[in-house]
């Protein structure tokens, strides 16, 4: 038995020798490829809102701008896009965003109401490259609000864990 | 056991003890150089909402080789290559082309990129002794799909004497 064993420790000793790492006649080098985090979002559009018709005995209407697009781009997993804005909207008034979820990846939460602070508008973004993700605004009012003068407001996307 | 089995089944194990071949003995390569690269939103094609470019090529002379160790000018050899993964992604693929053919002996072939696999495939040849054969790498298959992490893979050269 322990001829055997020393005949087995011979043959693992002289098959390593024949492998890659035998001799000079082998050389190597290595490559490494080092994969940072992205998460890169853009967005393009200029939206102007203006509320000016009602249907009689109602408030007035909603108004709607699809003319922004986002554009996002993540290695990630299990991202979210939220939105916020830099100041509150007057009272009476709502201003609410709805943003398309990237192609094959993320669920839209539909029209989310903009305030002061971050919310969800896209959940569950992995591993996507879309650079035409529909953004669309609605401003609604009601009589309440009356006549205003136009104001604006920064809208603030953010793309994190 | 009888007495002559006992020694066929030494001899069998002790066979890849042996040289393997006079000649290749005595040729040896060696390599110098690396290749890291890092990935990161720079390498997006058109930024946001663009995916990674695919391919990603080095400088010309990124690794270098010399071979030494043959018998005079006429004696052949042969480079094959293959490469051995540590954390690698298999939706990237190595190659590998010669831009140089240094200075001394001969060179032959290996002057378009060919992938490299975990198979050791031939890579060029040439005879006698050569120094600062220069090596250009390329990896494709570069994607978003790539979850953030480092990629490693070893590339092994190696020279066969082909007399």
């Amino acid at each position: 038995m322990k001829r055997w064993r020393f005949f087995l420790l011979i043959a693992a000793l002289g098959f390593f020798r024949a492998g890659l790492v035998s001799g000079g006649n082998v050389s190597s080098h290595v490559v490494v490829f080092d994969f940072q985090e992205i998460n890169e979002i853009g967005f393009t559009g200029n939206p102007n809102l203006s509320i000016s018709s009602a249907i009689p005995g109602q408030q007035p209407s909603d108004v709607t701008d699809a003319s922004s697009i986002c554009a996002i781009t993540t290695n990630g997993t299990g991202k979210r896009l939220t939105a916020s804005i830099d100041a509150p909207m007057p009272a009476d008034t709502s201003l609410k965003v709805n943003v398309e979820a990237p192609s094959g990846s993320g669920a839209s939460q539909g029209y989310v109401t903009l305030t002061t602070t971050a919310s969800n508008v896209v959940t569950g973004i992995s591993q996507v490259a879309d650079s035409a993700c529909t953004v669309t605004y609605k401003l609604s009012a009601t009589v309440a609000a009356g006549v205003r003068s136009s104001d604006t407001r920064t809208v603030t996307f953010t793309l994190s864990d | 056991m009888k007495p002559m089995t006992g020694f066929f089944i030494a001899c069998l194990f002790l066979l890849p003890l042996l040289p393997h071949g006079q000649a290749a003995a005595d040729i040896s390569i060696s390599v110098t150089g690396a290749w890291y690269e890092t990935i990161d939103k720079n390498d997006l094609i058109f930024g946001a909402g663009s995916d990674l470019q695919s391919t990603h090529t080095s400088v010309s002379g990124q690794v270098t080789i010399d071979i030494s160790g043959a018998t005079g000018p006429d004696d052949a050899w042969r480079v094959d290559i293959m490469k051995i993964d540590g954390s690698w992604n298999s939706l990237l693929h190595p190659w590998a082309m010669r831009t140089s053919d240094g200075n001394g002996g001969s060179v032959n072939g290996g002057e378009s990129f060919q992938e490299i696999t975990n198979i050791n495939t031939s890579f060029f040849s040439g005879a006698g002794d050569v120094t600062g054969i220069k090596i250009q790498l390329r990896m494709t298959g570069a994607s978003i799909q790539i979850p953030p992490s480092s990629c490693s893979t070893v590339l092994y050269y190696t020279v066969v004497d082909i007399q």
